[in-house]
């Protein structure tokens, strides 16, 4: 029959069109677009934390182009350190592009370092080191709140105090003590502090912009990225002793903490996800790269979380 | 007294106006509809030309036209793929006429070299043009579509949103027969919400927007939607990749009553929730889909009146469920994504007179985009619960009401007012484990907007469109009000050539905050506050339009120049406000834009070989206060030249192919001129910090991917089923050269590398640039076949005369036998308390049948499928496991359902029901381990089904539920060919 002729070789066609979008979509979706780059003159870069009650310690390096050799570090460069604008030492070199200072870093002051490397301009950078904040209270809560798969979480609640007449950024890390001698940091869970979600980042490192109070309590869900089960009972997440660190940070330090997530936000897209682009770091650093920030931190006694649930 | 340099140019305006319309006298007004003459379908676009005397007019979105002649006269009604009608018009009263066109069906020219009224500064596709174009997935798309048009470009490649001369995606306003629509993607955005089979006609503004528009900054889409067939009830229902669709229309018992309803459905989600309880082992099923309905109801009381009822329903979905059970506990888990619209609303249409038209329309529409959480865990004790939901939505009550009516012969007038009632809630979380809920924000906004526009002709040379719209827009904090002109002047160098100028200010009182490439819808509508001020853009634009050859040849050349300020967007970095109570602070306002252009379009409306080319130049900007440090930067979908090239040629009756060949600048990315040592912020025990390798990026978005470019083509090809019905196969190729295009680019040490692998000193592998293209040459078909009521009426007809012809039919031979192959998942042997043992195996069965009834088949089979036996307490883990091919038999009794129904055989699909007994054989298992050596035959249960691809092969699926052959899973899904003889 004449239909009958012409269905066989459509059904037919219409299987290879089928079977071959399948082989093909198996094909290769990555490949190399560009692998020599314009040329890119090195750069010096400072880079330091400057931390209260310790040495300055200072990295110089150089900054080159996308493909060269391995980065390399500067080891002859003459660093002039200035406190509160007056000349305090040069640092001495410590190997690898290191830089340390004798002398130990105190809270309220500023700091500049002024660095000649031969063949390029003087660079200079400056910040100050706030004055630390007081930790008044911490609370644990066993179970704040439960996360997507249903595993509870645990919150803090810090009060510490806050100068509410001048500006001031903080950080807030959670320490936790898993093994005797290894600490890591607690994974900010479901924001719910009306400080933090004003940030707009999910990052415990805020303004005191929105606190009015000569102190401010604030609530941090956090997990410990572990859990497990035990005779058949539901996940649980695992608590270990931690100690909270807050830290009083300067501006740039700040601004290098928001802008660092963003930076690894946007390093490598991920199809599906939703792209927001790509971001630089925040330098502060005059005629180079890198960052010279710093902060002043206090600790808390070590907390177990166990002893809240007995 | 002294008159002032604008008095003296309004007098002279006037002037000039009376003067031009001196010769009113004795003249007549015709007006009416213009219909196809089968289906009594409204045409749109229709060019209606007073052949005696120059100027013409254009039928609007209701097929209404109105146009002044001086009799005796003839005038010339023509649209593309119609056969043109010329009207004597002898008397002088003013008339009303209902024009009929008969849809011409000739190959070699279809005969449109009439003359034709020139459209300024809109792009026209009508529903046939639609049709005929190539996309991803072989079915039409209205917005990929339009993306082919210069100055219209798409987000990112396989996506619907348009980016209209340097605009954002969500300053389109997609009015559907008059309606705003707020959610137009299906799909990610890979498809559009608008169901090409429903749509009569599109018309795109890029600028120069009438006075009636408004609201959006870019573009207007006004859709207008079929009435459906007045003559017999008629429908269509199509299969392909992506989904499958339906249309049906027809008259009403009702008299002049008729009505369209059309749908679609995706199909992957059933095989996703089949596949992904495969493949887990019932654990989880995850399904994407979404759907749509449209319909349209038609009333006309005489010939003056007509009402018409329209609603939409489509929703994406993305669903997951898993359930746990174990000795002591049992847990739930459920994720729902919905995001979608719904619309609704009731239109009057009244003619006065020949002079003066009304549209009275009510509407509801809304976009809502949930996403829901639900947990519990259970055991002997208690059940914990945790519950999330998440809601952004946007609701619309609207009411319009427009009149149309004639001044004076050479003016003419549409005025009206536009009065919508908004509701936002741009962000609602509810958390059960909040100690206390966020309020609900339900931000009400109140946008009127009255305007008129004057269609002014001077002297048959020059038409000025002169309007001026009023926009209010009050909420519980802010009010604000603009005036927004709008003008547009035509000058008619000859009778095809003109000279077209405009310039238009918009504004937008509520604004999209969207992000490219999320596969999750993340559009979030925020309105007008305190902080974010309405949208405001202005564009000026110079075209000519001309056309040559006898109309065979359309052209458009266009250079433009818009501005938008106080553009509303995310906060670097953020990609959606899910979960967040303090919205407002992820967000930033005040961004500005600039985008310059020149485009030219080409097209060929008939003759052997039709379509359009086309090449855009132009430049696009953002500046906003908190991005790139203040500083102004190229727009992320600023590519400088497009261009497109779209050819059809139909070949004869059965055939026709259309070929699209797509060229863009790459979009631009932000490149990397270096690297750079950076801290890590996290010091070691001894308080040092390390170092590692950082990128250093150059300016925003100042390099350009490589070029995109891509080969289109459709094949179409018209027959009839076996029911003698007409049917449509469509075969396309998306990117038939295989180009890879990218869709983004990435910096990495190796393309093979995990992402974040970091750079060793001993292994050091210098950074290289690489691309992710994710669209290859893609291979699709769809299948459409109509139906017809009268067409089926002559079939049924003519299929009992040929029943009494042959008294004594010689039935065809039954083919009895079939054999089967198939491939299942099994889920191999595990012990459920100890997870993380759970195998999964193939399992290879080769059946066959023979049918002792019509309807009832026994046979048998045999085939092998993979075990893991489990060893009993006491042995070592490492030990507990043995891996064999174990192979299986036994005896099967299939009922088939077909012939119960229908007394044919041989059906081309078959549905039955099985049964069998059988089981493994175990053999060579070491001594306590589970289960032991020997023959478990059970007994078990299931349905398939089985399509034949020709007289004997075909494809089957089917379902099997098995009694417990402890500990193995009781179901399997099995896919394979059969063959009958």
């Amino acid at each position: 029959m004449l239909i009958e002729k012409y269905h066989l070789p459509l059904w037919q066609l219409s299987l290879l069109l089928l079977i071959g979008t399948i082989l093909l979509s198996q094909t290769s979706c990555k490949e190399l677009v560009q692998d020599e780059f314009p040329e890119y003159s090195p750069v010096p870069t400072i880079n330091s934390f400057i931390v209260a009650d310790s040495i300055i310690k200072v990295n110089i390096s150089l900054a080159d182009k996308l493909d060269s050799l391995p980065l390399t570090t500067v080891e002859d460069a003459e660093i002039g350190l200035f406190v509160n604008s007056e000349f305090e030492e040069f640092l001495m070199p410590k190997g690898d592009g290191w830089y340390h200072s004798a002398s130990i870093v105190k809270a309220g002051s500023v700091y500049n370092c002024k660095v000649n490397i031969v063949g390029y301009e003087e660079l200079s950078c400056t910040d100050s080191i706030p004055l630390p904040a007081s930790i008044l209270k911490i609370e644990h809560i066993l179970n704040a709140g439960k996360d997507e798969e249903g595993l509870s979480y645990p919150a803090v609640k810090v009060t510490f105090s806050n100068e509410s007449h001048s500006k001031r950024y903080y950080q807030l890390i959670i320490n936790l003590n898993n093994y005797d001698d290894v600490w890591r940091h607690g994974y900010l869970m479901d924001i719910v502090d009306p400080v933090l979600l004003s940030e707009g980042l999910p990052l415990i490192v805020f303004s005191n912009e929105k606190i009015e109070a000569d102190s401010y309590t604030m609530t941090i869900n956090y997990s410990t990225g572990s859990a497990g089960s035990r005779n058949g009972e539901p996940m649980r997440m695992h608590l270990y002793p931690f100690i909270i660190e807050l830290r009083s940070i300067s501006y740039d330090y700040y601004l290098y903490l928001r802008q660092l997530y963003l930076y690894e936000k946007g390093r490598f897209p991920e199809f599906g996800a939703g792209t927001s682009g790509v971001f630089p770091l925040h330098s502060n650093i005059e005629n180079g790269h890198g960052i010279f920030a710093g902060y002043s931190k206090t600790l808390s006694e070590i907390i177990n979380p166990e002893d809240d649930s007995q | 007294m002294k008159i002032n340099k604008l008095n003296f140019h309004l007098i002279l305006f006037i002037s000039l106006i009376l003067l031009s319309c001196s010769t009113a006298v004795s003249q007549t007004r015709i007006s009416g509809f213009v219909r196809d003459k089968d289906s009594g379908e409204l045409l749109i676009g229709a060019s209606i030309v007073n052949l005696d005397k120059r100027g013409g007019t254009i039928s609007d979105n209701n097929g209404f036209f109105s146009i002044v002649v001086k009799p005796p006269c003839s005038v010339q009604v023509s649209f593309v793929g119609y056969k043109e009608l010329i009207l004597k018009i002898q008397s002088r009263q003013n008339k009303m006429i209902s024009v009929e066109m008969e849809s011409s069906t000739q190959l070699d020219a279809v005969v449109v070299r009439a003359k034709r009224q020139i459209k300024s500064n809109v792009s026209t596709l009508n529903s046939k043009e639609l049709q005929q174009i190539p996309t991803l997935g072989g079915k039409p798309d209205v917005l990929k579509s339009m993306q082919l048009l210069p100055g219209i470009q798409s987000q990112n490649e396989g996506t619907s949103r348009l980016i209209v001369r340097g605009g954002d995606p969500g300053q389109n306003l997609y009015l559907f027969d008059d309606v705003p629509v707020i959610y137009v993607n299906h799909l990610g955005g890979f498809m559009s919400v608008f169901n090409p089979d429903i749509i009569n006609s599109i018309d795109l503004y890029k600028g120069g927007f009438p006075a009636r528009f408004g609201g959006r900054l870019s573009s207007v889409v006004d859709i207008t939607q079929r009435e459906g067939d007045q003559s017999s009830l008629k429908g269509s229902y199509s299969i392909g990749i992506t989904d499958a669709s339906f249309t049906v229309e027809g008259p009403l018992k009702m008299k002049n009553t008729n009505f369209i309803v059309t749908g679609r459905k995706t199909m992957i989600d059933a095989l996703m929730a089949s596949f992904s309880r495969i493949s887990d082992g019932n654990d989880f099923v995850i399904a994407y889909g979404f759907h749509d309905l449209n319909g349209k109801f038609t009333w006309k009381p005489d010939s003056h009146n007509s009402v018409h009822i329209n609603f939409y329903q489509g929703d994406d979905y993305l669903n997951y469920w898993s359930s746990e059970k174990a000795r002591n506990y049992k847990e739930k888990s459920r994720l729902k994504n919905v995001w979608g619209n719904w619309l609704a609303s009731a239109r009057w249409n009244h003619v006065f007179s020949p002079r003066v038209f009304m549209t009275n329309s009510l509407s509801y529409s809304r976009y809502r985009l949930r996403n829901d959480m639900s947990f519990s865990v259970s055991d002997s004790s208690e059940t914990t619960e945790f519950k999330r939901e998440y809601l952004s939505s946007v609701e619309d009550f609207s009411l319009r009401s427009n009149l149309k009516f004639q001044i004076l012969e050479n003016w003419s007038a549409n005025a009206g007012l536009q009065t919508s009632l908004l509701k936002h809630i741009p962000n609602n979380t509810y958390q059960t484990n909040f100690d206390i809920q966020p309020l609900t924000e339900k931000l009400m906004g109140l946008e009127s907007a009255i305007f008129l526009d004057n269609k002014i002709n001077l002297f048959n040379r020059l038409e000025a469109n002169l309007g001026l719209r009023g926009v209010s827009y009050t909420s519980a904090n802010v009010q604000h009000f603009s005036l927004e002109p709008r003008v547009n002047l035509d000058f008619r160098i000859s009778d095809n050539h003109h000279i077209n100028m405009s310039y238009m200010k918009v504004s937008q009182n509520a604004q999209l905050l969207v992000t490219t490439g999320s596969i999750m819808n993340n559009e979030v509508w925020v309105p007008t506050d305190s902080r974010i001020l309405p949208a405001q853009s202005e564009q000026v634009s110079l075209s000519w339009l001309g056309s040559f050859y006898q109309n065979m040849f359309d052209t458009e050349l266009s250079v433009y120049h818009k501005t938008m300020s106080n553009l509303a967007s995310y906060k670097e970095g953020f990609t959606n406000l899910i979960g967040d109570t303090d919205w407002r602070s992820k967000i930033i306002a005040g961004g500005t834009g600039e985008s310059m252009g020149i485009e030219f379009l080409i097209r060929k409306s008939y003759g052997d070989w039709t379509g359009f080319a086309s090449y855009a130049w132009s430049h696009t900007t953002r500046l906003y206060p908190e991005i790139n440090k203040g500083l102004e930067y190229l727009y992320e979908f600023n590519r400088p030249h497009t261009a497109s090239l779209n050819i059809n040629r139909r070949f004869n009756d059965k055939w026709a192919i259309n070929i699209t060949w797509v060229y863009q600048t790459g979009l631009p990315y932000t490149p990397v001129v270096g690297r750079q040592y950076t801290l890590n912020t996290k010091p070691d025990a001894n308080g040092n910090f390390g170092y590692y390798e950082a990128l250093l990026y150059g300016e925003r978005n100042s390099a350009h991917m490589k070029n995109y470019h891509r080969l289109d083509i459709g094949l179409t090809y018209n027959t009839f089923t076996r029911n003698n019905r007409p049917a449509t196969w469509t075969f396309s190729i998306y990117n038939l050269y295989n180009r890879h295009n990218p869709l983004y680019y990435y910096y990495n040490t190796d393309a093979k590398a995990d992402y974040n692998r970091p750079q060793y000193w001993s292994e050091f592998k210098p950074t290289n640039l690489y691309q992710m293209s994710f669209f290859p040459i893609i291979p699709s078909v769809s299948y459409k076949v109509f139906f017809d009521e009268n067409r089926i009426k002559r079939t049924v007809k003519k299929a009992r005369k040929d029943f009494k012809d042959k008294l004594h039919p010689t039935p065809k031979k039954e083919k009895k036998w079939r054999i089967q192959v198939g491939y299942g998942v099994y889920n191999g042997i595990y012990i459920k308390s100890s997870r993380g043992i759970r195998s999964y195996y193939g399992n290879y069965r080769l059946e066959s049948n023979y049918r002792i009834l019509k309807f009832l088949g026994v046979g048998g089979y045999l085939g092998y499928s993979h075990f893991t036996t489990h060893a009993g307490p006491g042995v070592s883990f490492e030990n507990s496991f043995e891996n064999k091919n174990i192979p299986y038999f036994g005896l099967n009794v299939n009922m088939h359902l077909m012939p119960l129904i229908l007394k044919t055989t041989n059906t081309r699909f078959d549905i039955y029901l099985k049964t069998r007994y059988g089981g493994p054989l175990i053999h060579s298992v070491s001594e306590n381990f589970f289960p032991e050596n020997g023959f478990y035959p059970k007994f078990g249960f299931g349905a398939g089904a089985s399509f034949y691809l020709d007289k004997y092969v075909g494809i089957f699926a089917e379902y099997e539920y098995r009694k417990k052959f402890y500990p193995t899973e009781k179901q399997l899904w099995r896919f394979g060919i059969i063959c009958k003889f």
